[in-house]
């Protein structure tokens, strides 16, 4: 989760971590690590990113209705596109003006789209007269696509090219420095430790980075510290 | 307040983040788990700490970081352990760490995680980040599908 009361630094902190073995498909663990964050932390995210491995549409359907949580993945390379979307994804009109999106309506549950362009190709158009100039869409006509944030959109868009590499050093960190990859590990208990014990030890960076200790000894203030011995 | 942290495995960083390890948490988590036989010399905290040292130091062997705690003045002090003689064996770890289990490790990532969950801005809304990587396992079997 990247706690996002800092704007001078990215920091992600670990929330939920599984240890599976390699045949297990990714897809599994998004539904169940929200799950947890709604039973045992009583909190949610508001956008989930992942890559192409977390692509489930019922999966996505199932989070946004149940838990109201928007999921952002790319679209896989064998997806077909669906209108109004062109590839890119861009969303146009029927006459091929490229769309905007607007927002999504919660009380009715649509997604809207319209024109916003400085020089539209609308003046040109045979049907400008009867034209509304905005479209709208179920959220449910294809969960990546549309879900609560358009895969089009320039939300999703910084999401995926720019805040979800961000994970691969918080991995890196985790694998290479707290050394998970130099563990020897030969079972699936003892995996299942060392990945909670390093999630612990990036928690507790992210206190020490964020905030003073707060369970200070009562004597704390008089323990007995080095003197520096300054020469000069 | 923003703290530089040296970096990892340094006994700097010990000494930052000591006093956020949750000592009095992990002793009541295990109250009224011990088990039968001798009496335990060393509290669930000081354990957990050792555990710990296994990440945050260059020694990523639970073995390997108890030879080596003897010589190591830094690491002692961290995991609360004064007396350079008088150290856990590597089977009280082990018979520890499955006391523990992986539940008990997840409450106290819990317990960690939540006051920064209080510290999310409300204004702006939370992005969380999904992801899988591999591990090498000492196993040939469960090969990726």
């Amino acid at each position: 989760m990247w706690l996002n009361r800092r704007s001078d630094q990215v920091l992600l902190v670990p929330v939920v971590s599984w240890a599976a073995p390699a045949n297990r498909g990714e897809v599994l663990f998004l539904w169940p690590s929200l799950q947890y964050c709604a039973q045992w932390l009583h909190w949610l995210p508001d956008i989930v990113v992942g890559d192409m491995g977390y692509i489930s549409l019922e999966e996505q359907r199932k989070i946004r209705e149940r838990l109201g949580v928007t999921v952002i993945t790319k679209l896989r390379p064998d997806m077909k596109l669906i209108a109004p979307f062109e590839p890119g994804p861009v969303a146009v009109c029927p006459q091929g003006q490229v769309l905007t999106w607007l927002g999504l309506e919660r009380r009715d549950q649509l997604h809207w789209f319209g024109v916003t362009a400085v020089d539209p190709l609308c003046e040109r158009c045979w049907e400008q007269s009867h034209c509304a100039r905005q479209f709208s869409y179920q959220p449910s006509a294809h969960e990546i696509l549309f879900g609560q944030i358009p895969l089009a959109s320039s939300v999703a868009k910084i999401l995926l090219e720019k805040v979800r590499p961000w994970i691969e050093p918080a991995q890196s960190y985790e694998k290479n420095q707290l050394g998970l990859s130099q563990m020897f590990l030969n079972n699936l208990q003892l995996t299942w430790a060392v990945c909670l014990l390093a999630d612990a030890a990036v928690l507790l960076r992210a206190h020490a980075m964020l905030m003073r200790p707060t369970c200070l000894p009562a004597l704390h203030a008089l323990f007995p510290n080095q003197l520096s011995l300054d020469l000069d | 307040m923003k703290q530089e942290l040296a970096p990892t495995g340094t006994a700097t960083l010990l000494e930052q983040i000591s006093d956020f390890v949750p000592d009095d948490f992990i002793n009541e988590l295990l109250v009224g788990q011990r088990r039968r036989g001798r009496k335990r010399h060393w509290t669930p905290a000081q354990l957990y700490r050792l555990l710990l040292l296994t990440m945050l130091t260059p020694a990523h062997s639970f073995n390997l970081m108890l030879r080596l705690l003897q010589e190591q003045r830094s690491w002692r002090k961290f995991a609360h352990l004064p007396n350079r003689y008088r150290l856990p064996a590597a089977s009280q770890l082990h018979d520890f760490r499955d006391l523990l289990g992986t539940k008990g490790l997840r409450r106290i990532n819990q317990f960690l995680l939540e006051p920064l969950l209080q510290t999310l801005s409300l204004e702006r809304q939370t992005i969380g980040l999904i992801d899988a990587t591999d591990l090498p396992a000492a196993t040939s079997a469960y090969k990726k599908s």
